[in-house]
């Protein structure tokens, strides 16, 4: 194929994906068309949105339910503040708050007329939810449009929305209608904004017009379909399908950088976005790598990203709170100083990614069940940075040092065990607890998991999971039928793993080794009695191996003897139902016992300490004795330097 | 130049056993203050298996990290090891210099009189060790806005050269003083001092020759550690090759520190 061909084959696809007319992908329960002004020096969109929206549930409605969201920020008195492990003041930079006001509302069935319908919301504290009632219910699968004017001022950036000196986070910035769901009783969820956890939105279209000042580069979910500079300002109108939220960004700084994605015929070519900060342009290449690498491998594992575009952000440095966020075709990365080796950057965009399809395209409650979303998507990152940093998923690998991505999760969990993971984001202890349990323990769980059923299995049950599950809301027992065919252990672990609070730590407290010898003593001949003294071992050892279950979760596993002779005897413990704690192994080996170590199979990733995985017989002090040589050493080398 | 230099390697050659003497300045008090370390590790390490996955191989840093939050005291107790042997190590490496500045100078000196004129001439040059210091770390502070490591890098090496060249040029000059301060026993410590820096400007060839020096051997040292994978432990050829570092350096200082003094010297008388 010729070079220009080629050069122009990417702006092509891309055209035709962004006008391709493909058939409805979700229910569009809530489809919204919006026309908002930015007024930059007021920090404030002026906006006129009107919801279309249809009651997919088995009984009337007769009031609607919309998330409020900016006004989180409205005052320190929101549950969002008075959440915070750690409060501080003020609550926002420079007593920037945010806020949204709806002036006007009108309802309209079918093709009546118009009537105005007040929005109510708490009349202080928490304001993030607002009431509207009907004038007459609204039946099953009867739409209704609903017209709201509204203000919304941005504060400065915080929990990755609002404005800071030029760059816009503009996100939550519209009223949002709840999600209305039939669990069995259908209603509207009930959810004001916490300090954990995220969103939860219905799928439908957005239409969007923007009128921004000129010389702002605008990054939005979904592609931008109409363009119009008008003096001073510019219009903008973005179009996204079958997508639950609509997020811009905005700053005359950023330089958009595009790849087309279409290495895998098996997937539709994919427009990637790139909106930087010329500040972070070292970074840019590495972004763009891991989002190519992760369509590609996600797409494999999880199904196509249906969507023709995805535009990735930049977040500048002082701004910092909006990075490593998630929206429909649009993510906030993240840019910490790292040397390539440490591969922070492309694990937040990995991660990032990932949320595209747990959260956007299976759209779980990340308020009451945000380890859905956040803990396959650990998962799934983890998958991401295999493929970048092969044979393992790492985090850094240096002067040879290395850190995997599943070691790392382990770790960063620390046995944490206050909580259960499947409950509301706003009911554990605190932030702490939320991230190790939500994003780390659901991550190991299921990697646990993975290798123990094989990782074929494993990704055939996920898969179905995703494919079952596109275009709607999945809830826990969504995820554990999808695993109905794993062995009974695994589903307890998953199930009592999600549940109940607790960790896996099983540790090798004994390791004995013994010769065998014929017992000695008085023993019955015939006709007599003949004594036994002495006996010279018979050649063969006794082992004797101590297994206690420190942890709460049970599972079973496999305990390895290695011999001295270098051979190695394994046996399955913790494979019964007897309550007891610990187990004890006894065998006879024809050499003796040098040590014992629990998952030979390395199968067992969840395990919180790899410290008490195994014991020596005997103790060895070499490693020990070369990492204190070595520490010696480099101080000594330090004081001769610095004593001179 | 070439005189003091010459002195310098002589005095090595003549008295080969004053390298051991820093040697022991500086390995001493290291094996000291980290016996408590050692000691500490002995009952997590000896009977686990993965202590020896934390040392062969590839250095796997969750393990140490791990072990790091299951022994909460331990850093405390590496951090406490390495300040008493930091305590310890630099009046002992300056009662050697000047021991061996007064050897290469022949000083007839009592040892109280080769230690107190050595310890305080060395005193005198202290707060000149601030200015590589500051310096640098002015200079990484003013890196810590940057945004990515690319942009952090520029003041990252200026700061690092900063702080070697100027240390060692700091430790040329704590040398030409010790060296003026026993030639002239009678000469008040702040007066060495600026005998000492006007030996800089006098004999500028010496002074760059012995600051380069400091920095060979500093690059010795940073190869030795360069060379260990993981980065940082030394086992077998690479515990030679460590070892042999500090030997080299400690020969090295010796030619270094007597060859100071014997300048210093001469431009004193």
């Amino acid at each position: 194929m010729s070079t220009p061909v080629l050069s122009v084959l990417p702006l092509l696809l891309g055209l035709m994906s962004a006008l391709r007319v493909p058939a409805p992908l979700s229910d569009r329960a809530a489809s919204y068309r919006i026309e908002a002004r930015l007024d930059g020096p007021a920090r404030e969109l002026n906006g006129k949105q009107t919801l279309t929206w249809r009651n997919t549930g088995n009984g009337p409605v007769r009031e609607l339910l919309f998330h409020l969201y900016m006004n989180a920020f409205k005052n320190d008195g929101s549950t969002f503040f008075r959440e915070q492990s750690e409060r501080k003041r003020p609550a926002v930079e420079g007593h920037r708050w945010g806020q949204i006001r709806v002036m006007r509302t009108r309802t309209r069935l079918g093709h009546g007329g118009w009537r105005e319908a007040p929005l109510t919301t708490a009349p202080s504290g928490d304001q993030t939810l607002g009431r509207l009632r009907l004038e007459a219910p609204l039946a099953p699968g009867e739409s209704l449009e609903v017209e709201l004017e509204f203000t919304t001022r941005l504060p400065a950036i915080v929990s990755r929305t609002g404005n800071v000196g030029g760059f816009y986070a503009v996100a939550q910035w519209f009223p949002k209608i709840a999600v209305f769901e039939c669990r069995p009783a259908c209603g509207f969820r009930e959810d004001v904004f916490h300090a954990n956890g995220e969103f939860y939105a219905d799928f439908g279209n957005y239409d969007v017009a923007l009128d921004l000042p000129s010389g702002l580069v605008v990054g939005a979910t979904g592609v931008l379909v109409e363009e119009q500079p008008r003096g001073e300002r510019q219009l903008l109108r973005f179009h996204a399908e079958d997508v639950h939220d609509f997020v811009f960004t905005a700053d005359a700084r950023f330089v958009a950088h595009e790849r087309l994605v279409m290495d895998d015929p098996r997937l539709p070519p994919v427009r990637v976005v790139l909106l930087g900060d010329p500040r972070l342009h070292a970074h840019v290449e590495r972004h763009l790598h891991a989002a190519e690498i992760g369509l590609l491998e996600l797409g494999r594992r999880l199904g196509a990203y249906p969507y023709s575009q995805l535009t990735i952000v930049q977040v500048p440095a002082d701004a910092d709170e909006a990075g490593g966020m998630e929206y429909p075709t649009l993510l906030f990365t993240d840019d910490e100083r790292a040397p390539s080796w440490w591969y922070l950057p492309e694990l937040v965009t990995a991660h990032e990614l990932a949320h595209q399809w747990f959260q956007g395209i299976l759209a779980s409650d990340e308020v009451n069940e945000a380890w859905l979303d956040e803990g396959l998507t650990e998962l799934a990152t983890g998958w991401v940075l295999q493929k970048l940093a092969p044979p393992v998923a790492l985090i850094s690998r240096a002067l040879g040092h290395q850190l995997t991505y599943l070691d790392a999760e382990r770790v960063m969990l620390a046995g944490e065990r206050s909580d259960p993971i499947s409950q509301p984001s706003y009911a554990f202890r605190d932030m702490h607890a939320y991230a190790e349990l939500t994003y780390r323990k659901t991550s190991l769980l299921l990697a646990t998991i993975a290798a123990r059923m094989g990782e074929p299995d494993f990704e055939r049950a996920l898969r179905g999971y995703a494919d079952a599950h596109r275009f709607s809301h999945p809830h826990a027992a969504d995820l554990l039928a999808a695993f109905a065919a794993a062995p009974a252990p695994l589903r307890t672990l998953l199930a009592e793993g999600l549940t109940r609070p607790g960790a896996v730590d099983y540790a090798v407290s004994s390791a004995k080794t013994l010769p065998n010898r014929p017992a000695e003593g008085l023993f019955d001949t015939d006709g007599g009695t003949s004594e036994v003294r002495d006996p010279s071992p018979d050649g063969s050892h006794h082992l004797s191996i101590t297994v206690e279950e420190l942890g709460e979760h049970r599972l079973p596993l496999t305990v390895r003897a290695h011999l001295r002779d270098g051979s190695h005897v394994d046996q399955r413990i913790f494979d019964d139902a007897d309550p007891r704690h610990w187990r004890r192994v006894e065998l006879d080996a024809p050499s003796p016992l040098v040590e014992a170590t629990l998952y030979p199979e390395g199968d067992t990733p969840i395990d919180v300490r790899r410290w008490n995985d195994g014991r020596r017989v005997q103790p060895d002090a070499a490693p020990r004795r070369t990492l204190t040589t070595s520490l010696q050493l480099l101080l000594s080398l330090a004081l001769s330097w610095v004593g001179r | 130049m070439r005189p003091a230099l010459a002195a310098g390697i002589a005095l090595l050659r003549r008295e080969p056993a004053l390298l051991w003497v820093l040697f022991i300045a500086s390995a001493g008090p290291a094996i000291l203050g980290l016996l408590p370390l050692d000691r500490a590790l002995a009952p997590l390490l000896d009977l686990q298996p993965a202590a020896r996955a934390l040392v062969d191989g590839t250095m796997d840093d969750a393990l140490l990290g791990e072990l790091r939050r299951g022994s909460p005291t331990l850093p405390a107790v590496a951090v406490g090891g390495a300040l008493i042997a930091l305590v310890l190590a630099i009046p002992g490496c300056w009662l050697a210099t000047a021991f061996i500045a007064a050897r290469a100078l022949d000083a007839a000196l009592s040892g109280g009189q080769i230690a107190s004129r050595g310890i305080g001439a060395a005193l005198m040059t202290l707060p000149l060790r601030l200015l590589p210091i500051g310096s640098a770390a002015l200079l990484l502070g003013a890196g810590r806005n940057a945004h990515t490591l690319a942009a952090a890098r520029p003041f990252l090496v200026a700061a690092t050269l900063l702080y070697t060249i100027g240390s060692a040029a700091v430790t040329v000059v704590a040398d030409f003083a010790r060296g003026t301060a026993l030639a002239d026993p009678r000469r008040p410590l702040p007066a060495v001092l600026a005998a000492a820096l006007r030996t800089t400007r006098r004999e500028p060839a010496l002074f760059v020759a012995l600051i380069a020096g400091e920095l060979a051997l500093l690059l010795c040292c940073l190869a030795a550690l360069a060379i260990t994978r993981p980065l940082g432990v030394y086992q077998g050829t690479t515990l030679a090759i460590g070892m042999g570092a500090l030997i080299v350096r400690a020969a090295g200082s010796v030619v270094l520190i007597a060859a100071a003094a014997t300048g210093a010297a001469s431009r004193s008388a």
